[in-house]
């Protein structure tokens, strides 16, 4: 393992100046933030995020301070789906109580979900996928919701390809099991 | 199955047509901007870091105290995990995280976490000018150390899954500012870390950055880091790795 002292490299940074001023090129961060805010927050929404409007507000944020960097326009969006995929998990952990194996929904977001789908025909579906382990749950949006291929799948969740199938098997394995009647059809 | 992937499909889609459209998000984001611009921030992001490095490097603690623990409520309310702006000009890739603060010659000194071409960085974080008071005014960062991070295994019993660092201290165990904070660092494939003490007693390590690469937690021992131990678990539950240092 490599260990090192690189002062002088955060010295260069330094000299470089505070980024105290925006550093989005409005035009293009604009055009973004119009065309993605709601769809990031509903895909926190759709992870279990309870204050999805914030998360969307926090991952913009978050690329504002980035998007010089980022080395391109194209790595604004999958930049975001991360930012809004972490987010979304950190918020849980602090709702939830978890130790091994969190498979337990945060009561609370149950609770408002299952309100909001009551009366709807894929209820069911919906309270499967609830009892789903974070992870899985992750695949399953990206892939059912955004639409998502496996490799920016695993882009989004910095997993391997390989896990990302693993993980979707499992995961339609689960949904069978929990819902046998609907595979039946 | 394919009925099955319509029926989550449909679903997926009719449970995000329920989120209501934000009235003027645009303009809650540009207040959000002008807020993180302010020159007084509280420390949103707790915990510390510190660095002790383990020989061998399993396991590297890192850790930080004179640091007031993390007002739980900012914590846990509001904006969740958030990096910190005063030091934004490092353009990192992950952060710049202030994991802690303490006092050193009377001023108040920020511990700093970053990561950045696939490096995992910290140092301290000095605010410019300010004497003794606790303005935090952006300033400078001041000893930094970076540990690379690592090729991660594909498979158990290839490398290690973790890689863990104490914060901030002078190399030997339980030193620095912040004795006892370390922060660990973990492979993608990694969904669970579970921390002890020497003694068998279990640390709740806070996770506070998923990239691509890696996955960052912060442990506050609140007491000695020597001979603690890790398991790390994957997204099954399974043991990736477990070790005692």
């Amino acid at each position: 393992m490599q260990y090192q002292q690189s002062a002088p490299r955060a010295a260069r940074t330094a000299a470089s100046g505070h980024a105290s001023e925006p550093r989005a090129d409005s035009a293009g961060f604009d055009a973004l933030f119009d065309e993605s805010f709601e769809r990031m927050k509903r895909l926190a929404f759709l992870l279990g995020a309870d204050d999805p409007e914030n998360i969307a507000q926090e991952a913009f944020t978050r690329l504002h301070g980035r998007w010089r960097s980022l080395g391109g326009p194209d790595k604004a969006l999958p930049y975001l789906r991360r930012t809004v995929v972490n987010l979304s998990r950190s918020r849980l952990r602090h709702l939830r109580v978890v130790r091994r194996a969190p498979k337990e929904p945060n009561r609370d977001i149950v609770s408002a979900e299952a309100t909001v789908l009551a009366g709807h025909a894929n209820r069911a579906v919906h309270e499967a996928l609830l009892g789903l382990t974070p992870r899985q749950r992750q695949v399953l949006v990206l892939r059912y919701w955004l639409d998502l291929d496996q490799q920016a799948i695993a882009e989004t969740l910095g997993i391997a390809v390989g896990t990302v199938k693993a993980t979707t098997s499992h995961a339609m394995t689960a949904l069978r099991a929990a819902l046998p009647e609907e595979d039946d059809r | 199955m394919k009925d099955l992937e319509q029926r989550l499909r449909y679903t997926l889609h009719e449970l995000a047509d329920t989120v209501p459209s934000s009235e003027n998000p645009k303009a809650d984001f540009e207040r959000r901007l002008v807020s993180r611009r302010g020159i007084r921030r509280p420390v949103l992001v707790a915990a510390a870091v510190a660095a002790v490095i383990a020989a061998g490097g399993v396991a590297i603690p890192l850790s930080l105290r004179d640091t007031p623990a993390p007002p739980a409520a900012e914590e846990q309310d509001g904006d969740g995990l958030v990096w910190s702006r005063d030091y934004d000009w490092l353009q990192a890739d992950g952060g710049p995280y202030v994991v802690a603060t303490f006092t050193k010659d009377g001023a108040a000194v920020d511990a700093v976490v970053w990561l950045r071409d696939g490096d995992l960085c910290m140092a301290e974080g000095h605010h410019v000018g300010v004497g003794g008071s606790t303005d935090r005014t952006p300033g400078a960062i001041v000893g930094t150390s970076c540990v690379a991070v690592p090729d991660w295994p594909t498979e158990p019993g290839r490398g290690s899954y973790v890689v863990s660092r104490s914060v901030l201290s002078t190399g030997v165990p339980d030193s620095g500012p912040v004795p006892g904070l370390m922060v660990f660092m973990t492979a993608p494939a990694v969904e669970a870390l579970e921390v002890y003490r020497g003694d068998g007693s279990y640390v709740q390590p806070e996770r506070f950055e998923t990239l691509a690469g890696a996955t960052l937690y912060v442990a506050d021992f609140k007491s000695s880091t020597q001979g603690f131990g890790y398991t790390a678990r994957d997204y099954a539950g399974d043991v990736l790795e477990s070790a005692i240092t």
